[in-house]
């Protein structure tokens, strides 16, 4: 007998404005699921146009919308589909949802169409983050990715993994289950296996720093002693006056950011002088705002005075503990006075005479440059970087001759943590594919 | 409680149901073949070793029995871990048959009658009145557990040659198929094979590989039981190989086996192919390896060569045969087939492998569509020990996947379902690290002795035992005063000491993502887009009633699983929606 909440019911169709704001001049109105035809055709006066052809409608309630009806499963969530291009502006765009709610649709929630399109099987889960990293994408190099991790480029490459992963698999099981039938375990050939593949997604997780910094804007900060000359060449390098300049130290207080092109664009941060001995609160809060600066720099430019004297080595580090993962580029700032202080390494610059600036720029190019780049997001390294210890952890048992059966319990763990990636999460230890593998490549039964 | 059959799964159902103090009656086609091992007379092997172990930890007869009739022993899987570790005994066949029938003949609780039983008879309640035998006779019971193994609609295949039967000289239970079909039962046709049997006389010994047995002889009975049988002699097997000759003249004559000239509908295990289908499907291999086992000590006892299972016609298994080194001479006794049989749909059943809709009727056995000795036994003791415990009015015996071999093979039967001869293996548990040869007392005898299963003096012998294992795993007690099968279980519980908690969040882990959602009985698998048309005959057929099933369907992809999981997960939004 039928459980009567199991009674498969069809899913509810629903309505949002896929446009966004509905301020733009076009809005499109997007219905999906089963009814998303009937309710668009009682919103029309006239016929649904052909599918996949778009047609000019008028609707009931007077507005003219553009109307192209995509039937599933060829469309974007995998379900029936028909939008309305209406014009837009809040009141209008309002009322043509409130019509299509009273026709029987619900209302789509954020990110809905493309949990369908994920429910569906018409995108992966890697494909669906790639949707809403392109919906989200602040630089090119974000934007980039995002459309790379929509073509599926991701999910390709962890299938090609996974695949191996099975093989390895297979000749485990087989190796377990019928050790009579399959030639005895290679236990160097199978640990070569597992180390090749770590070896490659250990690759992606080298890479994956480059890609977050070609999505992620650089952070520059400028840092150093007070009255170095910091807000000085931060102007300079912007070539206008962004910040407050005086002779008096410690005039920076807040720290003030803008973008700065270079190859790329990066934000430049100026930050209070660094000191400790102020008796002044507010330029104390300064300086622990500029040290959280520093945490989250990807590149330091530490700026001293070439008319200061040098800062002791010790107390340089001290300042930038907290910046332990930037690139650090020293600096000597008002290289125009009078016999200037020089070090070795370091830049000399004035902001005064723009000399150095060009060198510095390149300097900067150089270390915001991403180099070699995974498009995964912080989610798939995670899993890679699990599926990377579970291989780790299959190397370390083949080595020490531990139990075939514990290879396979770690080469489980790694099948699951990079199918978690594309959301294609398999079977689990109890795996058909598996057995059905292990029949198809061995000449089992003795 | 009536038990039909008296095979492997009839003999533990019997003995369950009599240690827990019902009166049984075993009606059986033949008292003389109480007990047979009519294919491969060995009991154990991988995976299978586990499961004798657990019948012996659950108070069964069969590891009992394999340890009295031990001719040839084995520990498969040494170079692995504990977990893997498989006992695998060859028994001497005659003796087998002979302390089974024996011991459930002398049995006071236990009644054995000859018969054929052609009906499960049902009251006008619906629920088991008891059977009726070919002779008109009836049986009066209100519990039938069913173990007819490959006898129902049975047909034996040699060449061309078609034979009612269930083995080789014994009539089918045809009429019982009908029945059982006319109940309600959906019937499934399955296949298996056996080789044929060798003169031992005409074999050329010298030429060929001999086997022995490991040191120390493995048992399923533990060292401190009292009441563990004497040992017998022991035999030796010899190895041989198929040829390339020998390839081509069954390519050759292929045409005449029955499996391939379509005479034979029903679907044969991939883990146990003919030799036919190894030299098709493997072309590419030069030879296969032959085991020839003694079935037993006396003189005149038949070869089993094990792995030239076939159903050629008599005249090319002669010549096949003698085209192997060591067999040029050889005389085949008697030829191998292939049997064709009726296995019910056990997903009709519950998970004490009875029937829901007429109360009082269970399976065990290869009726329920598995194969092997060991997979029938510990069918037949948990349908035996359920039916007896139903009468009783007392909880069934349910093991969880976690907790035996027993409880997955169960699980898997009544949820997905086969649609060919199952066999255990252990990748098909998930918690493989746990479920142990050497832990199976630990798991199961507990549960035995709280259940009636097993008497209070074996438990607390048991316990006394894990005692001893466990002051050794603490350190309470040094190894070296200790017994060397003692330390073998307190090391086998430490190497996997870490591994067992980490393996119950990873099994969680996957149910939790591939789901145990619901999946309604009446679901449309063709309308779910990207299934495939295989998959969705498959999906239609079982019924699978949760994903976590889906996935264990035999055939089943990667990819129409996340679209079975994806359509799961919008039922359960939708539901979710409507609450």
């Amino acid at each position: 007998m039928m459980e009567p909440d199991l009674e498969p019911t069809p899913p509810a169709t629903i309505v949002g404005v896929a446009t966004g704001r509905p301020d733009g001049g076009v809005a499109i109105v997007r219905l999906s699921g089963p009814a998303a035809r009937t309710i668009a055709a009682a919103m029309l006066t006239g016929e649904l146009p052909e599918p996949r052809v778009a047609a000019l409608r008028r609707l009931v309630l007077g507005e003219r919308a553009l109307v192209l009806d995509m039937p599933g499963p060829r469309s974007f969530t995998g379900e029936d589909v028909v939008e309305l291009h209406v014009h837009g502006g809040e009141r209008n765009v309002g009322q043509v949802v409130e019509a299509a709610l009273a026709a029987g649709a619900s209302p789509a929630g954020p990110g809905d169409f493309t949990r369908r399109a994920f429910e569906h099987g018409r995108l992966s889960l890697d494909q669906a983050e790639g949707i809403a990293a392109i919906i989200g994408a602040q630089t090119q190099g974000a934007l980039d990715q995002a459309r790379r991790l929509v073509a599926g480029e991701l999910g390709r490459a962890v299938e090609a993994v996974h695949g191996r992963l099975r093989l390895l698999r297979v000749e485990v099981e087989a190796n377990l289950d019928f050790p009579e039938d399959v030639s005895a375990a290679d236990e160097a050939r199978f640990a070569e296996t597992a180390a090749s593949l770590r070896v490659e997604l250990e690759g992606w997780l080298a890479r994956f720093e480059g890609g977050r910094r070609a999505r992620e804007r650089a952070r520059v900060v400028l840092a150093g002693p007070p009255n170095a000359g910091k807000s000085s060449l931060f102007n300079a390098l912007l070539g206008r006056s962004r910040a407050l300049v005086s002779p008096t130290a410690g005039t920076t207080r807040d720290f003030v950011e803008a973008e700065l092109e270079l190859e790329r664009s990066v934000a430049l941060v100026d930050t209070a002088g660094l000191r400790e001995a102020s008796e002044d609160a507010i330029e104390l809060a300064g300086v622990a705002l500029g040290q959280d600066q520093l945490a989250g720099a990807d590149v330091v430019i530490w700026l001293e005075g070439a008319d200061q004297p040098a800062l002791a080595e010790s107390e340089r580090q001290r300042w930038l503990e907290g910046a332990d993962t930037a690139t650090v580029i020293p600096a000597l700032a008002k290289a125009d006075l009078d016999s200037p202080r020089v070090v070795a390494g370091w830049l000399s610059l004035s902001a005064h005479t723009g000399a150095g600036l060009d060198d510095l720029r390149r300097a900067l190019a150089d270390a915001v440059r991403p180099g070699e780049q995974w498009i995964g997001l912080a989610r798939h390294r995670q899993c890679a970087a699990e599926a990377v210890e579970a291989l780790g952890e299959v190397e370390a048992q083949l080595r020490e001759g531990l139990g075939l059966e514990l290879v396979a319990f770690s080469l489980a763990v790694a099948q699951t943590r990079l199918g978690a990636i594309t959301g294609h999460t398999g079977l689990g230890p109890v795996g058909e594919e598996v057995l059905h593998a292990i029949f198809s490549s061995f000449c089992i039964g003795k | 409680m009536i038990v039909v059959g008296a095979g492997h799964a009839g003999l533990e159902a019997a003995f369950a149901g009599a240690r827990l103090g019902v009166a049984v009656t075993v009606v059986t086609g033949s008292v003389g073949t109480i007990g047979q091992t009519p294919c491969n007379p060995s009991i154990g092997g991988v995976a299978k070793g586990h499961l004798v172990h657990e019948i012996h930890a659950l108070g069964g007869f069969m590891g009992k029995a394999a340890d009295a009739c031990a001719i040839h022993g084995r520990k498969l899987n040494l170079s692995k871990g504990p977990a893997v570790h498989s006992t695998r005994l060859q028994v001497d066949k005659l003796r087998y048959g002979a302390f089974a029938q024996a011991a459930i003949l002398d049995h006071p609780g236990v009644v054995v009658r000859e018969g054929l039983v052609v009906a499960v008879e049902v009251g006008d309640d619906g629920a088991v009145t008891g059977v009726r035998l070919a002779d008109g006779e009836r049986v009066a019971g209100q519990a039938v557990v069913v173990t007819t193994g490959t006898f129902l609609g049975g047909v034996l295949h040699t060449g061309s040659t078609k034979t009612p039967g269930g083995r080789v000289g014994e009539a089918p239970a045809t009429e019982l198929s009908t029945q059982l079909a006319t109940l309600g039962f959906r019937l499934v046709r399955l296949k298996t094979g056996t080789p044929p049997r060798l003169d031992r006389t005409t074999i050329d010994w010298g030429a060929l590989e001999a086997q022995g047995s490991d040191d120390p002889f493995p048992r399923f009975c533990a060292p401190d039981e009292p009441d563990a049988p004497p040992r017998l002699p022991e035999a030796h097997c010899y190895i041989t190989h198929t040829n390339a000759e020998v390839h081509a003249l069954i390519r050759e004559r292929l045409y005449e086996s029955p499996m391939y000239s379509g005479q034979i509908e029903g679907v044969g295990p991939r883990y146990c192919p003919s030799i036919e289908d190894k030299v098709v499907r493997f072309a590419d291999r030069e030879r296969h390896q032959i085991f020839l086992e003694p079935e037993g000590l006396q003189p005149d006892a038949l070869i089993y060569p094990n792995g030239i299972s076939t159903s050629l016609p008599a005249e090319v298994q002669v010549e096949m045969v003698r085209g192997i080194a060591g067999l040029e001479a050889a005389r085949i006794v008697r030829p191998g087939y292939a049997v064709e049989y009726d296995a019910v749909d056990a997903r009709a059943l519950n998970h004490a492998l009875a029937s829901d809709a007429i109360p009082g009727l269970a399976f065990a056995g290869q009726i329920n569509g598995t194969s092997g000795y060991e997979e029938a036994g510990i069918q037949g003791l948990l349908a035996g020990a359920n039916a007896a415990l139903r009468l009783l009015g007392r909880e069934p015996l349910e093991l969880g996947r976690d907790q035996a071999y027993g409880g997955v093979l169960v699980d898997d039967l009544v949820t997905v379902g086969c649609d060919e001869p199952y066999r255990m293996f252990t990748s098909r548990a998930e918690y493989r690290l746990l479920l142990r040869e050497d832990n199976a007392d630990e798991r199961l005898a507990g549960i035995a002795h709280a259940h009636g299963l097993i008497p209070t003096a074996r438990w607390e012998r048991i316990l006394r035992r894990l005692e001893r294992v466990a002051a050794c795993v603490d350190g309470r007690a040094n190894e070296e005063g200790e017994e060397a099968w003692i330390v073998a279980k307190a090391r086998a519980r430490k190497t996997y000491a870490g591994y067992l908690e980490r393996q119950r969040r990873e099994v969680a882990r996957i149910r939790g993502e591939t789901g145990n959602l619901p999946l309604p009985a009446d679901l449309d698998y063709f309308a779910i887009e990207g299934l495939t048309r295989e998959s969705a005959e498959r999906l239609a057929r079982v019924q699978p009633s949760s994903t976590a099933q889906a996935a264990r369907i035999p055939g089943m992809t990667p990819a129409a699983l996340s679209c079975v999981w994806a359509h799961a997960r919008i039922l359960k939004r939708q539901r979710a929606r409507q609450n």
